[in-house]
């Protein structure tokens, strides 16, 4: 077994087991944890497949940035964990894991994928980043500038939720 | 290079975990990093396969699903923070309408 087999599969199976953790825990402020361990993990297979470029992007915007405020939100609404608790919910959802993961891998087992088994890959040897920089800004722009209107106004939409709504209540009190 | 077939294994229980955490959680945070779960289960498999373009178009859609999922979750944690602060709970059982009482 190769070296970067080991890496793979070290952080596919830390990953897989960060994610199971959020699915039986029953305190949020651990699955938040549990959750950063999965990013990590994530953006750990975007190096082994060659991404360099976008593990750094999943760590700036996830770690740094969603799983920040997702934390927020945890300790904003908490309240017991109990109180969100269900016996039937961890057979339901060991349940729901099989069936699901069961029929997605049956129906691909059976399917005739034709893709290349490279050995190595055509980015290899000179990394993506200066290609995908090169790649937004000549053949992809029109949707690079669409996502930063858009970003734009969905952060602003959402300050007006939640300041606009906030100072209405304000009023009727 | 690994084999894109363990990158698919992956991405499917990934994706299978995610789901059941958006089906059996009452708490909308939890259904929040399901869905967390699931974008980076597609993100897997794009950038798996993108490895074999020439013009890395996996590796460009994934850098948008990333935005897009910055953007749900912003927009998401909104709504959460108004919705706690008019019903004082996050409990997806108890959350029926949007309208105020």
């Amino acid at each position: 077994m190769k070296l970067i087999e080991i890496v793979f599969f070290f952080f596919a199976i830390q990953l897989l087991s960060s994610a199971l953790v959020i699915l039986f825990t029953r305190n949020v402020v651990y699955a938040a944890i549990a959750l950063m361990s999965t990013l990590l993990g994530v953006a750990a297979l975007f190096v082994v497949a060659g991404s360099d470029l976008l593990a750094v992007v999943q760590l700036v915007v996830y770690v740094g940035g969603v799983l920040i405020l997702l934390l927020f939100g945890v300790l904003y609404t908490y309240r017991d964990p109990e109180s969100y608790f269900e016996k039937k919910h961890v057979l339901l959802s060991i349940v729901t894991v099989v069936c699901i993961a069961g029929a997605l891998l049956f129906l691909l087992s059976d399917l005739p994928f034709n893709y290349p088994q490279l050995e190595t890959s055509p980015h290899d040897a000179t990394g993506i980043t200066k290609r995908t920089g090169y790649l937004w800004i000549t053949n992809n722009l029109l949707v690079f500038e669409v996502v930063a209107v858009f970003l734009l106004v969905v952060l602003v939409g959402a300050g007006w939720i939640a300041s606009h709504v906030l100072d209405k209540s304000k009023k009727d009190v | 290079m690994i084999p894109i077939d363990y990158y698919i294994i992956v991405s499917i229980l990934l994706f299978s975990i995610g789901s059941a955490i958006v089906f059996t959680r009452r708490n909308i945070l939890y259904v929040l990093m399901g869905i967390e779960l699931i974008f980076n289960a597609a993100n897997i498999n794009l950038v798996a396969f993108g490895q074999l373009d020439p013009y890395l178009n996996g590796q460009l859609f994934s850098m948008l699903i990333i935005t897009v999922a910055a953007a749900e979750s912003v927009v998401a944690l909104a709504i959460v923070i108004v919705l706690f602060k008019k019903l004082n709970t996050i409990d997806l059982n108890e959350i029926t309408q949007l309208k105020e009482k």
